[in-house]
């Protein structure tokens, strides 16, 4: 009977340790971290999207399952769209101040909208779920257009790259290298570029032809030999007539500088009187690096409690 | 004979539309690597005679393992790797074309040794074989250099005759060195190390007519 008894005894002492070592405490809150980026996108198909990363402190919440999310939106004061969720993919681990996160990348399609631009500065993420609860979440300014890219006019770019200056906190695109062709034995004027957003202007005013390429680091003072305001409210846009030349395209940013890092070129030319536009999809210029430490000072910490 | 022609150039353009990924390459087989220090080299710069030198001056003797010694520290380098990818067309007629640009881990992160040290890994890790991956790990950081898999997707018109290239150009962080291993206080076997980490990378488009 006493063997019998501790028998019991042990097997209870070692289902306690089982479960103590199996079981996971509960979840009492998911912390959340999103990234305050600068989005501009040509969407060109129903089936592109646009990846939004999120990072979570559990990777055993609901908050990260598709199938638990009722809808969402982008949205600001001025405006408000629904998008759809298409897929979230799990990315990677990091560690943000000895706290380890879980990337989500959150895809969001666009179908059930019938429109051609969305324009959200400082928008926010709303997402609904099924039980009733939402996470309204910073994630930047997003600038998307929905066409499909042109062809069968009469420019095209032989060349296209970026170049990069660095101020103690930003690493910020200064201008575009741009070789254009002119296809056809017209004239033909470039009338503006532009990139999609509304905060990051294409300065054609201070247009300069580059013999020799600069460095993707070249400093924009030895470019245009001249100082350079980046932040401006102005510019002026005086046509450029394409000479199958290499330019350099000075970048100017209306408020503040941005991290650019991927964005469509959107041309617009006159043709003998005919005015055309020519689109370039969205090119990552810079590869992008969702390491934590790579956004500091872009992070939004949000707390969801169970 | 037209017909046969049209089929053709739809079988061409068929087959060169498919998504192209961009493999990894080895950074080695880059065309450029500046330090941005005068004085630092990259491993395969050294010549033999030098990491034999170099090896003989490190100090001291070990029971069992390795002694290392660091010859570039965290030196800054940039770089301009191959061309990523070329897109030919052929044919007689406009393309839209689908471009994927992948960036692997292991091109984010790359290993090379000389001598008695060498590279052992599965899949996309790679690390150095035996106890000198810690000593080297505790010794210059490459730890936390873990990056996602990044995808990129975009779409480009190439005209008749033409092809299209993307070049990287980037910055990283190379680390090197030399090692001896000891086994009861006899130097068995010595080699180079070098770790090399992508911080940034800038891609470009060139457009060409095909000649």
């Amino acid at each position: 009977m006493r063997k019998v008894f501790s028998f019991i005894v042990i097997g209870f002492i070692v289902v306690g340790f089982l479960l103590i070592y199996y079981i996971e405490e509960p979840i009492t809150q998911v912390n959340i971290l999103s990234i305050d980026k600068h989005y501009t996108r040509l969407i060109t198909t129903d089936e592109e999207t646009l990846s939004i990363p999120l990072y979570f402190s559990s990777d055993k919440s609901f908050l990260t399952e598709a199938s638990a999310i009722d809808s969402c939106f982008f949205k600001n004061d001025y405006n408000r769209f629904q998008v759809d969720i298409s897929e979230i993919r799990y990315g990677e681990a990091y560690y943000d101040n000895d706290q380890l996160f879980y990337l989500y990348l959150f895809d969001i399609s666009f179908n059930s909208l019938s429109i051609d631009l969305i324009d959200i500065e400082e928008a926010t993420f709303e997402i609904n779920y099924l039980n009733g609860d939402t996470l309204n979440l910073s994630i930047g300014d997003i600038f998307l257009r929905f066409s499909e890219i042109t062809t069968g006019l009469d420019i095209d770019i032989y060349r296209m790259y970026t170049v990069v200056n660095s101020t103690d906190e930003i690493d910020y695109v200064c201008g575009l290298v741009i070789g254009l062709e002119n296809l056809s034995n017209k004239d033909i004027y470039i009338n503006s570029i532009e990139i999609g957003s509304s905060l990051v202007m294409v300065d054609l005013g201070n247009v300069v032809t580059v013999n020799e390429p600069p460095r993707y680091n070249e400093s924009i003072e030895n470019i245009l030999l001249e100082e350079y305001d980046f932040l401006k409210s102005d510019f002026d846009e005086t046509p450029y007539l394409v000479a199958n030349e290499l330019i350099f395209v000075p970048f100017g940013y209306f408020e503040t500088l941005i991290e650019l890092k991927r964005f469509p070129i959107y041309i617009e030319y006159t043709d003998n009187n005919n005015d055309y536009e020519y689109l370039i999809d969205d090119f990552v210029f810079i590869s992008e690096n969702y390491s934590l430490e790579a956004y500091n000072g872009q992070l939004q910490e949000y707390i969801y409690y169970y | 004979m037209k017909k046969f022609v049209l089929l053709l150039s739809l079988v061409m353009i068929t087959l060169i539309s498919n998504t192209l990924i961009v493999k990894a390459e080895d950074y080695q087989n880059y065309q450029e690597i500046v330090f941005d220090s005068n004085n630092a080299q990259l491993l395969k710069d050294y010549s033999d005679s030098e990491i034999s030198d170099l090896t003989k001056k490190i100090r001291g003797r070990k029971f069992i393992g390795w002694k290392l010694d660091i010859l570039q520290d965290e030196e800054e380098v940039e770089f301009i790797s191959e061309t990523k990818l070329k897109i030919y067309n052929n044919g007689y007629s406009t393309i839209k074309h689908d471009i994927t640009l992948e960036t692997k881990e292991e091109t984010k992160f790359q290993l090379s040794a000389s001598g008695g040290i060498k590279i052992s890994g599965k899949g996309d890790i790679k690390k150095f074989k035996g106890s000198i991956d810690a000593n080297i790990k505790a010794s210059v950081s490459y730890t936390n250099t873990k990056l996602s898999k990044e995808t990129y997707k975009f779409k480009i018109v190439v005209d008749p005759m033409t092809y299209v290239k993307i070049v990287t150009r980037g910055k990283g962080i190379i680390n090197n060195g030399i090692g001896k291993y000891y086994f009861f206080w006899v130097n068995t076997k010595s080699g180079g190390w070098e770790t090399f980490t992508v911080t940034t990378e800038y891609y470009e488009i060139i457009k060409e007519k095909i000649r």
